[in-house]
């Protein structure tokens, strides 16, 4: 798996392009974070795909309108990430929402935070 | 002023003078402002039509090409020139109409997402969502259409953003588009190509469009005539290098000249030039060059490694790129006439059509046809095998904007409409259109643009009553099962120029050939002259697809 950080101003259409030089390749994207990092965004891509086909995109990207700069991230990091599931969402007995993360609460601190709920 | 108003102020800014399009429900108003400006509008009669001859008009001037179409299939009917534009590096502003905002997303009468449509195939587009945006939209677009590697941008602007009336408004003094600079500046490693270009027994040169985008041409032809080693040309770099240089080995690839294909194959040093190195270009790409290390100047990064791995890239505008390789060249470089002697002793075998019927040869026509025309008249060649044959004799052509195809997406019914655009450009000069019957109905109804505007352009059409290419195909590599190629039923093309004014004759015999030629070039307006070919006429030299460039097919095998 191989793990991909393109950071890009958000312009019109530019989120769009940078997602589409994987999949004009015929590839499956296997997760993307995308969210705004300072002034720019940064999408983070999981792929499946050759070495000589990333070498491509990479180029592609950074002659992309809107994009700043490309990353590659080490290959831990693309594994680890991989393996980063959504968390589970069901309804509580009470009729409340109960999101299951796995993992120790160390690591999950920010989503535990954001959901606005305590540990 | 209106946003219809203000997208045409923004125009003139631009120093457009023509523009190419169809009206419809969501860009009146456009056509509204229109009624009053100074931007002259050319109605074509499909918007297909108006994105070729806005491409006709950007590939001989240099200059951006502007279209515009309603929103739906107005839209859509744009797409196929917008990819040719994105392929070929070709600078097309398009300006759709769009819905109404607040009905976006509805799929309203006449709505398509065209900005998700054109997004892989265009450098920049956008839904114009305010009014105020216009300008800083309109300054950016051009921008970018222009600058970097050229290509197609689209605005597309809903119509009641067009109806909106604004007290004030600026056009932007300097364009920035946040990531994107094209003009970035690099290191340039010099000193390693030169010693690469010492070491080099046997250097070759391939010249691609990026020298005549780039304004480059001259450099680049300072730069060969230093060097004095073999160069051949991609089908859009034909002009750069004319047939009176002595080290010019004519066109590559897979309808190249069995001289350039093989100085190439057989090179230990590859300069590239500008040119993509598509397919059609190196053949199979592990036989492309094989014991060559390569060299590639280029101005857009996607193009390096593409087929084959780059020794060293020399990324940035050739206008300074080789201008500083020049300043940085030693007053004295290898003799390297030896290896150019040797390429050239290669035999170039003549055409051979399997011809003798009587019937007009296409590859004899076109050779006349070169010897006859001004000699700074432009031509445009539609797509299949005529289109390769006048690539073949336009090889030796000396001006870098005179000889228009659609060489990378390979559009049919490119050619008509783009000498439209081509005439526009440059009404004085004698401008040529080559097409095939297939072609040639493709976009057929811009015969009554032709005769609308009075465009003198001289049609050739040359009817072979197939779909060339693809037969000669079917023959060489399909057991001649010919499935669907047959165009026995063409209609009569002299009756259907006639019949939108256009006056011409049919050439179904080489005997009048040399005569029947002559008039038609002397016709003082438009003309057609509908030449009769051999049905079975195939284009050699012709490297088999997936093979090596040395693999050349020179003539038909005797059946």
């Amino acid at each position: 798996m191989t793990g991909i950080a393109i950071y890009f101003f958000n312009i019109s259409g530019a989120m769009m392009r940078v997602l589409n030089c994987f999949t004009r390749r015929g590839l499956l994207i296997q997760a993307v974070w995308c969210a705004p990092v300072g002034d720019r965004h940064r999408a983070t891509v999981l792929v499946e795909a050759k070495p000589i086909t990333i070498e491509q995109i990479v180029r592609e990207l950074n002659s992309t309108v809107g994009v700043d700069r490309v990353e590659m991230l080490e290959k831990p990091s693309a594994e680890q990430l991989a393996q980063r599931h959504a968390p589970e969402v069901s309804k509580g007995d009470n009729g409340s929402t109960v999101i299951k993360i796995a993992g120790p609460l160390e690591e999950n601190r920010f989503l535990v935070e954001w959901l606005g709920a305590s540990g | 002023m209106t946003g219809a108003e203000i997208v045409l102020e923004c125009l003139r800014r631009e120093g457009v003078e023509v523009v190419f399009g169809y009206p419809g429900g969501a860009n009146i108003p456009l056509y509204d402002a229109l009624y009053n400006s100074p931007i002259r509008h050319i109605l074509t009669r499909h918007e297909q039509g108006a994105a070729f001859a806005a491409q006709g008009y950007a590939r001989t001037s240099g200059r951006h090409g502007v279209c515009l179409a309603t929103s739906g299939p107005g839209a859509t009917n744009l797409v196929t020139g917008i990819a040719d534009a994105k392929m070929d590096g070709v600078p097309l502003v398009c300006i759709t109409g769009q819905v109404r905002r607040p009905v976006i997303g509805t799929d309203a009468f006449q709505e398509t997402d065209v900005v998700g449509m054109t997004l892989p195939i265009t450098k920049f587009n956008c839904v114009v969502m305010n009014t105020e945006d216009l300008p800083k939209l309109f300054a950016q677009a051009f921008y970018i259409a222009r600058s970097g590697r050229p290509g197609p941008v689209l605005l597309d602007i809903p119509v009641d953003v067009l109806k909106e009336k604004l007290e004030m408004w600026e056009y932007p003094e300097k364009v920035e588009v946040p990531g994107y600079n094209p003009e970035r500046k690099r290191d340039l490693p010099f000193e390693q190509l030169i010693e690469m270009l010492s070491a080099s027994r046997r250097p070759a040169v391939i010249v691609g469009a990026g020298a005549k985008w780039c304004g480059a041409t001259k450099l680049v032809r300072e730069l060969l005539d230093r060097l004095q080693a073999p160069v051949v040309q991609t089908v859009h770099g034909l002009g750069t290098v004319s047939e009176d240089r002595p080290y010019y080995l004519g066109m590559v690839g897979m309808h190249g000249t069995r001289q350039a294909n093989i100085a190439v194959s057989h090179c230990d040093l590859l300069l590239v030039l500008g040119a993509r190195l598509d397919d059609r270009v190196t053949g199979d790409p592990a036989h492309f060059a094989k014991h060559a290390k390569m060299v590639h100047f280029e101005i857009d990064p996607v193009q390096l490694n593409r087929v084959r791995p780059v020794d060293l890239p020399i990324v940035g505008d050739m206008a300074k790129t080789v201008e500083q390789f020049l300043a940085a060249l030693p007053a004295s470089l290898p003799d390297w006439s030896g290896w150019l002697a040797e390429t050239r002793s290669v035999a170039n075998p003549p055409p051979k059509e399997h011809v003798g019927t009587g019937k007009p040869s296409p590859t004899r026509l076109l050779e006349m046809l070169f010897d006859r025309m001004e000699p700074d008249a432009l031509v445009a060649a539609d797509v299949g095998q005529h289109q390769m044959w006048t690539a073949q004799r336009a090889s030796g052509i000396a001006h870098p904007r005179q000889f228009v195809t659609s060489g990378g997406l390979g559009s049919m019914g490119f050619a008509l409409p783009a000498t439209i655009g081509m005439q526009l450009a440059f009404p004085h000069r004698q401008v040529i259109c080559v097409t095939g019957d297939g072609g040639f109905q493709m976009n057929i109804q811009e015969l009554a643009t032709v005769q609308r505007y009075s465009l003198p352009i001289k049609i050739l059409v040359i009817d072979n009553k197939y779909l060339g290419m693809v037969r000669q195909w079917q023959q060489l590599f399909w057991d001649r099962r010919y499935s669907e190629v047959d165009l026995y039923d063409n209609p009569d093309f002299v009756k259907i120029g006639e019949a939108y004014g256009i006056p011409g004759v049919l050439m179904n015999k080489d005997t009048s050939m040399e005569q029947q030629l002559r008039e038609f070039l002397a016709a003082p307006g438009s003309a057609q002259l509908v030449v009769e070919c051999p049905a079975e006429a195939n284009v050699y030299p012709m490297v088999p697809a997936g093979a090596a460039l040395s693999e050349m097919i020179l003539e038909e095998k005797k059946s």
